[in-house]
């Protein structure tokens, strides 16, 4: 298994003068399905940021796909996050855009498909992901459940090698997360090589979430976590 | 003082960089880009020439009526006076048609559109649905940036030859009915008045003021960093630097004109 995610010897220190990462080493390989666990405010989501690019690194390297993101061309960072999918911890659909067009734009930019076949693609994906409503509506009054639905179709939308989701699970009672998490399963599965990476507050919050491997984020380092349970080879 | 003037110098520099890239990026992008989300940024770009044109027309139609009675009113209040009702047709073309024209258009799209646009991208940015969008591999600049500005500069295009043809036809509504002046006595004036130069000068001068108020106001909009209230300032300051830089590249375009 190739490494998708490499990171090496990373520091990083926020605009405020914090320290919110200090030599972090970490790999993630295809086919993985890893997890994350890390309190409130420990860094989570900034180090997704980091990992795809979003935030730059004060020291060390993050290589996606065998590339060092910090050592190529802003078009060719693009190229490489068009491999990735990347459902947002509040959905972050684009506010005027409507629901479909929400699933349509990274398939304008990222795939060769005709108009009618990316809006029947987004059609599908919408159905797959339990939406039902007005796919021609606006996003902004949907309730938290279904825009956070709406960012996993729109993720799932250009097939990614590398999926992430920050705590996607939040705000979902008992039957809409069992939803999400065979739909989650299903996806991973249906891409042998694919990885995915999700990412909890607690540890507690995954236990019916099989994972084949858990770190968590302490002293500002990504170490290995203490939790057997759930884990598949 | 001295450390505060230079501060504020090199923010001015800096902004004026950031605005001349957007526009610079805009215009190799909209001529040589790959195919790839073209379908995407077209949307975006005929919305913003909806926007920006066909839904200013109404005010745009007021506006240039008025102004052309306004200017034949004052002609006709002193040409008379001198024997020179036939200069009707220069005043009309070199107020009008080479500086007023564009000027308007300019200034009307700076308030509605302008100012929509900084507001839209600000908040955009406040949401975090510009990062979504470079997290999708999509550059923010080719999505949101390109499309306003070629569609800004477009309908200011098309906008400032709309005015100036209901401006000078409504300045026609006093010459006829409030002077007598025939309409055949007012267009051949006008006819005899203008020429090519004319023309070209007020339709350059309106696709730079496109590409100034699309950049301007994207680069301001985009500018926002956390804080909500930070939106009504990049929105002031993109109204003000669009102000600003239209009323210079006027000047420097009718003097280049003017020694032409």
């Amino acid at each position: 298994m190739s490494a998708l995610i490499e990171i090496k010897d990373l520091t990083y220190i926020n605009e405020n003068g914090d320290c919110i990462f200090s030599d972090v080493d970490a790999a993630f390989s295809s086919g993985e399905k890893a997890a994350i666990i890390g309190g409130g405010g420990s860094g989570k989501t900034t180090l997704l940021k980091l990992v795809i690019g979003l935030l730059k690194p004060t020291d060390g390297s993050i290589y996606l796909f065998g590339e060092d993101i910090s050592k190529i061309s802003r078009s060719r960072l693009y190229s490489i996050r068009s491999r990735l999918g990347f459902v947002f911890e509040n959905a972050m659909l684009i506010s005027n855009l409507k629901v479909v067009e929400n699933i349509t734009l990274p398939l304008y930019y990222h795939t060769e498909y005709l108009e009618d076949e990316i809006f029947k693609r987004a059609l599908t994906l919408l159905d797959i992901v339990g939406y039902e409503g007005d796919v021609w509506s606006l996003p902004g009054h949907l309730p938290a459940q279904t825009k956070k639905a709406v960012a996993l179709a729109r993720a799932m939308a250009i097939e990614p090698d590398i999926m992430i989701y920050d705590k996607i699970f939040e705000e979902f009672d008992d039957a809409q997360r069992q939803g999400m998490i065979n739909l989650i399963d299903k996806f991973h599965a249906a891409k042998k090589e694919r990885l995915s990476v999700i990412t909890f507050d607690r540890i507690d919050e995954m236990t019916d979430i099989p994972c084949s491997r858990v770190l968590k984020i302490e002293n500002k380092r990504l170490v290995p976590a203490d939790f057997k349970q759930g884990l598949v080879e | 003082m001295l450390r505060y003037i230079g501060e504020k110098f090199l923010t001015s520099l800096r902004d004026l960089n950031g605005i001349i890239s957007s526009a610079v990026y805009s215009i190799s992008s909209f001529l040589f880009s790959s195919k790839h989300g073209r379908r995407a940024a077209s949307r975006v770009l005929y919305k913003q020439v909806y926007f920006t044109g066909i839904e200013a027309l109404p005010i745009i139609s007021w506006i240039a009526i008025l102004l052309g009675i306004i200017i034949v009113t004052e002609a006709m209040s002193i040409l008379p006076q001198i024997g020179g009702e036939r200069f009707i047709g220069k005043i009309m073309v070199w107020v009008v048609i080479r500086e007023l024209g564009p000027l308007f258009a300019a200034i009307i799209v700076i308030a509605r559109s302008g100012t929509a646009m900084a507001a839209e991208l600000g908040s955009m940015k406040i949401n975090n649905e510009v990062m979504a969008i470079e997290a999708m591999g999509i550059d923010p600049q080719v999505y949101l940036v390109v499309p306003r500005v070629i569609g800004a500069s477009l309908a200011i295009f098309i906008l400032t030859f709309y005015f100036e043809v209901i401006s000078v036809l409504g300045g026609y509504l006093l010459a006829g009915f409030g002077t007598r002046m025939s309409f055949h006595v007012y267009a051949s004036s006008i006819l005899e008045a203008i020429n090519i130069t004319d023309i070209i000068a007020s339709l350059l001068k309106s696709l730079f003021f496109g590409l100034i108020i699309g950049a301007v106001c994207c680069y301001h909009g985009l500018k926002v960093g956390r804080s909500i209230t930070e939106i009504p300032q990049e929105t002031t300051k993109a109204v003000i630097t669009s102000l600003f830089l239209i009323f210079v590249v006027d000047g420097m375009v009718t003097m280049i004109f003017f020694f032409i």
